[in-house]
């Protein structure tokens, strides 16, 4: 039986199927233990944090630059949330041992914030989503108090003072970033920039995706003459071209000079809006009701975790719950930016991350107590 | 290549080609550049209103930094055989009187105009011709005419000097222009001379000009002789017994802030460039001609050849012009550089290329690539692996049923645990 697609669609389509199927089965035959989830994802993050750093440092030395903050930024979301989760969870059932583990999580993680947010502001977004969300989370579930949780209750007593303070530190900053850029001459770090593109490219981006986007499809007619477009699935929304050519896929990419065209929707637009016109208004619904029902069915098994928590703790279940809730965060918090504000975030190598951790979360549909 | 080989091609296709005559009637040579060192200070240009305005009509030398331009009322074959004539003498380091005089002793109808920075121009055979020298502020224009037979006009190297023959083909609509469109011509010429503009620009200009006012203008096409360019067969016809593309119409149109550019059937249909959105700007062919034959010193010229598509050509230029911006033009770094996009699926579909693909001119300041794409459908080199291409098919075929079987057996064990729990 072959599935050989012929456009970046049918590709996806076969991602999707081969992950879905490979990535379940393992995790299922797997044995997931505490130990192997704490040190996999500090070495994961370690790892990436490494990466983020040579990365930035191409933002100011003659290196060559990968951006790798949009492939792997979800991973070392998923990692942190994982880690932090499982610490909390150890911790709400008094094994203080992991503790000692903690210190080296939070430097890593206030590294990874540092080094890949100077690389995207993107990323430096859905960081602080993902602190934010997992504390409170943490907090709420496991009723466990964490550290940023108190400072937020002392904030909500002496409130208006420190919103003032807080408030006047971020313009603050926003100004140092601005002054930079002008001193240095790297409008790269500029925030007012990041408006100024804004208005300049969204709008008529917008306008393009309306007069061209069909239910199925796009026109080609406002495309560059000179290339075979199909009219779906043209590689505006695309795996890794990598990946389709190790394959020798026959699948349309845009590639070298094409890219500018691509990027103009893919840095510029939500991803909705991209899918929309790539596989027509058909393919933004598919996108929303894939991410629906993966976080609905992502819910739904973390809250039978914790219903089986009550009567029965084992560390194989506290792991594939730290598992399941890292991936939940960073599969919500990448479809968030990247369905709904920066098509980039969710693209050619992030759509690969973003198909993984979606697998990752279905995964936990076959659990093997079940079995 | 060696020389003699690029004259030679060129012949050759002409003696593929050649049913009926071409006929050439307006011929020009302009120096402005005598002593050669100004690589825009020599050209030469070639039209007519009759078909098969091949490229043997126009041909240079790079060596011999010479061109010979050629027409008539002979037949085809035995102008084909006084340009061989000609040709042949210069190889031989003959000077021009002698080999022009032997072309046309072949065939005395027709016309040999030949010439070059620190040659001088020779005419000889069956002309109508103006000839303008420009010395100091005097601008000098004499006429010659001539049915046949050896009469040779010479003018002597280090003389700012223009050759223009125009005469006017029968059923031209614009026929009995010739006369006065020549002197106009030639006016115009002599003031540019004067004024110090390069020759490709006058040559250029000259064309334009004459393609409007006297009905001759079916490419042919333009050659700069110092630097040995050409614009080939840009404007010549595409098939047998037709016409060139009319050097005095508008040629494409392109966007002067990011480069992008159509040819004319497609570029009507463009007001903005669909990249950058900024207004464009139609360009004439006789613009296009100047473009393709003047030497740029900051920019290079980079022609691509082989390429699928004008996207990949103008990915190739980026390429190379930002390489020779960091100051690299040798071969093995240019290949490295294509090679490397290659590699990093920036170019897709295409083989890797050699050193020996790239050709360097240093003088012209042109790079020329010759790509060569890979068998339709194919976007990399197949993977070279150790291992036959059937035992990883079979190998996939029997991944693929264990894979199955081991799906379908876990959803068959799924079922029965819960059967078996339901008792």
């Amino acid at each position: 039986m072959y599935l050989v697609p012929h456009n970046t669609g049918e590709a996806l389509v076969d991602f999707l199927l081969m992950t879905h199927t490979v990535v379940p089965l393992t995790l299922a035959y797997s044995s997931v233990t505490i130990q192997r989830v704490l040190s996999l994802s500090i070495l994961l993050l370690a790892v990436l944090m490494l990466m983020f750093f040579v990365d930035m440092l191409s933002l100011f030395l003659p290196l060559p630059r990968h951006e790798f903050t949009h492939p792997f930024g979800p991973l070392t979301l998923a990692a942190w949330a994982s880690a932090r989760y499982l610490i909390g969870l150890l911790e709400a059932r008094g094994i203080s041992a992991a503790r000692r583990t903690r210190p080296v999580l939070n430097t890593l993680w206030l590294f990874t914030g540092i080094f890949g947010g100077v690389m995207h502001r993107d990323y430096l977004l859905s960081w602080l989503l993902c602190w934010i969300g997992t504390e409170y989370l943490i907090s709420r579930q496991l009723e466990v108090g964490t550290r940023i949780g108190a400072l937020a209750a002392r904030a909500g007593q002496m409130s208006r003072r420190v919103i003032a303070a807080v408030s006047a530190i971020g313009v603050g900053l926003l100004l140092l970033m601005e002054a930079a850029a002008r001193v240095l001459n790297k409008p790269v770090l500029s925030p007012a920039l990041r408006v100024k593109r804004f208005a300049e490219y969204t709008v008529p981006g917008l306008d393009f995706i309306r007069k061209n986007a069909y239910l199925v499809g796009h026109s080609t007619k406002s495309l560059p003459a000179g290339y075979h477009w199909c009219g779906f699935g043209d590689g505006f929304v695309t795996l890794p071209v990598g990946y389709l050519v190790m394959f020798n896929l026959n699948v349309p990419t845009l590639h070298g000079a094409l890219v500018a065209r691509k990027d103009l929707l893919d840095y510029m637009l939500p991803g909705v809006f991209v899918w929309a016109f790539d596989f027509g208004y058909v393919g933004a619904f598919l996108l929303s009701l894939w991410v629906g029902i993966t976080l609905y069915v992502g819910s739904r098994c973390l809250s039978e975790y914790v219903g089986r928590r009550r009567y029965e703790f084992s560390s194989e279940l506290a792991a594939r719950e730290a598992l399941l809730f890292g991936c939940l965060m960073a599969f919500s918090i990448q479809s968030l930016i990247g369905a709904f504000l920066f098509s980039r975030a969710m693209n050619s190598f992030a759509l690969a991350t973003f198909t993984l951790l979606s697998s990752l979360i279905w995964g936990h549909v076959i659990a093997r107590y079940r079995l | 290549m060696g020389t003699i080989e690029r004259w030679w091609i060129a012949v050759l296709a002409l003696l593929v080609a050649l049913p009926s005559a071409a006929s050439a009637t307006f011929n020009m040579i302009v120096i402005t550049d005598p002593s050669g060192k100004d690589p825009n200070g020599a050209a030469a240009g070639s039209m007519s209103f009759a078909p098969n305005m091949f490229q043997s009509t126009f041909l240079v030398s790079k060596k011999l930094h010479v061109a010979v331009l050629a027409g008539g009322l002979g037949k085809g074959t035995a102008r084909l055989e006084a340009i061989l004539a000609c040709i042949r003498r210069l190889e031989l380091g003959m000077p021009l009187e002698e080999a022009v005089r032997a072309g046309i002793e072949k065939s005395p109808t027709d016309r040999l105009l030949v010439g070059g920075p620190r040659r001088g121009i020779v005419v000889g055979g069956s002309y109508d011709i103006a000839v303008v020298l420009v010395k100091g502020n005097k601008i000098i224009i004499r006429q010659y005419h001539s049915g046949s037979g050896p009469n040779i006009v010479k003018i002597p190297p280090n003389v700012k000097c223009a050759v223009i023959h125009l005469r006017n083909t029968p059923g031209n609509p614009l026929y009995g222009t010739a006369t006065r469109v020549r002197v106009e011509a030639a006016i115009m010429a002599g003031r540019m001379i004067r004024d110090g503009l390069p020759a490709t620009e006058v040559l250029a200009r000259v064309m334009g000009y004459v393609a409007k006012k006297s009905g001759e203008k079916y490419g042919g096409g333009a050659v700069n002789i110092t630097a040995g360019l050409s614009t080939g067969d840009t404007f010549v016809p595409a098939r047998l017994n037709e016409r060139g593309f009319p050097m005095d119409a508008p040629y494409r149109k392109a966007c002067t802030k990011c480069g992008w550019s159509a040819p004319f059937p497609t570029a009507a249909r463009y007001t903005r460039c669909p990249v950058c959105g900024s207004p464009l700007k139609t360009e004439y062919a006789w613009q296009v001609a100047r473009d393709l034959i003047t030497v740029r010193r900051n920019q290079p010229v980079v022609r691509v050849y082989g390429v699928r598509g004008p996207h990949d050509k103008a990915t190739i230029v980026e390429i190379v012009q930002s390489l020779i911006q960091h100051g690299k033009r040798d071969p093995e770094d240019i290949a490295r550089a294509i090679d490397n996009a290659i590699d990093n699926n920036t170019l897709l579909g295409y083989d890797y290329v050699l050193p020996s693909d790239v050709k360097v001119e240093k003088k012209a300041n042109v790079v020329t690539v010759y790509m060569r794409p890979l068998p339709r459908g194919y976007k990399k080199h197949p993977m070279k692996s150790p291992v036959p291409t059937e035992v990883l098919h079979a190998l996939g075929l029997v991944g693929s049923a264990l894979g199955v079987t081991l799906i379908v057996l876990g959803c068959v064990r799924e079922l029965m645990y819960r059967r078996v729990r339901g008792w």
